[in-house]
């Protein structure tokens, strides 16, 4: 019986320290890719929930979206968005591609897809899932002239990706 | 006499020799010889008279089971606990080894995530956002296309290669 409560009470204090562990709100970005945010060999650009908002305010006839599928989608995709961090250098990008798949913890960031293209190409992307519920996506790339780093936070609906992914394909 | 002691007590001494050193004790009342070993030899022979009782199996039984039997019982459970215990706590310990081992770089990069001011990125418009945002799904979806069509591509190959094998 007293066997029982300890092994409960090991149990509770592990998943205690391994939430505290985890903070489950800062993205990829924040946690493994603060130095490249300083670095100015990087250039970084970021897209707060207030901006999404107002990415749905915007007048779809002023930017002439009425007819583009593609817009209404992106526009559909922006409103689940919680924020968009992109990091780009176009300085030893197979370097940093190495390093950075380096830095992501795989417990945490599963991978959706891997692609490695005849040019040398590399791209991955990561996702952050719980409860079935994709909270962040990543991706990683490198070519030969850049090495990019997108992180999607929010809600995402791979479906909806893959929607978009046809759309743009179409044309 | 001397020489027969020294044999007795190295265990030497044969049975005649020993019957003879006893009688010579016995003879020899009242010497240092006699007074020192006579006590030894009486007690031997008392020793020998002593006969065991009916039930002397059965009371030696119950004794060996009183102190015996609860005692490994009770030893056994007592290690099993501390066995336990420190089942736990090695794994306790292994666990935290694990998680540190695993997230080595969290708590100082979470540390300096705080101090990232993202604001300073930020477009100035919703517009430039907007293009933004467009360009950075563009770009995933593209990836995607290219990885689906790669691996539809193999999936395809190998399809192929199968039909070779059949």
């Amino acid at each position: 019986m007293k066997i029982k409560h300890f092994f409960t009470l090991a149990i509770i204090a592990l998943a205690a320290v391994q939430g505290m562990a985890q903070n489950s709100a800062a993205s990829a970005i924040d946690k493994y890719f603060a130095s490249y945010v300083e670095d100015k060999r990087f250039s970084v650009v970021y897209i707060s929930p207030k901006l999404f908002q107002m990415i749905g305010k915007i007048d779809t006839k002023i930017l002439d979206m009425e007819n583009d599928a593609e817009a209404k989608a992106v526009l559909e995709m922006a409103k689940d968005l919680q924020g968009l961090r992109i990091l780009t250098t176009d300085e030893t990008p197979e370097a940093f591609y190495k390093e950075a798949k380096a830095k992501i913890n795989t417990k945490e960031y599963e991978v959706l897809m891997t692609v490695r293209d005849k040019d040398g190409d590399n791209v991955e992307f990561l996702i952050k899932e719980t409860n079935n519920v994709i909270s962040e996506l990543l991706l990683l790339s490198s070519g030969d002239d850049e090495f990019v780093l997108l992180s999607f936070m929010g809600t995402l609906d791979l479906n909806k990706i893959t929607r978009l992914a046809k759309e743009i394909e179409k044309k | 006499m001397q020489s027969l002691l020294d044999k007795y007590f190295a265990g030497e001494s044969s049975l005649q020799e020993e019957a003879q050193l006893k009688q010579l004790l016995q003879d020899e009342q009242g010497s240092a010889a006699q007074q020192q070993y006579q006590a030894w030899f009486q007690f031997l022979e008392q020793e020998a008279d002593i006969q065991l009782n009916d039930d002397f199996d059965a009371k030696i039984m119950q004794k060996i089971e009183a102190s015996l039997a609860p005692a490994p019982v009770v030893r056994k459970l007592q290690t099993a606990w501390i066995l336990r215990i420190a089942a736990v706590f090695a794994l306790l310990v292994a666990g935290l080894w694990w998680m540190m081992r695993s997230t080595p770089l969290d708590h100082p990069l979470v540390a300096e995530a705080k101090v990232i001011d993202w604001s300073k990125y930020e477009p100035k418009t919703a517009e430039e956002a907007y293009q933004i945002t467009r360009k950075a799904f563009r770009r995933v979806a593209t990836e995607l296309n290219e990885g689906t069509e790669i691996a539809t591509e193999s999936v395809g190959k190998m399809e192929e290669m199968g039909r070779m094998f059949k």
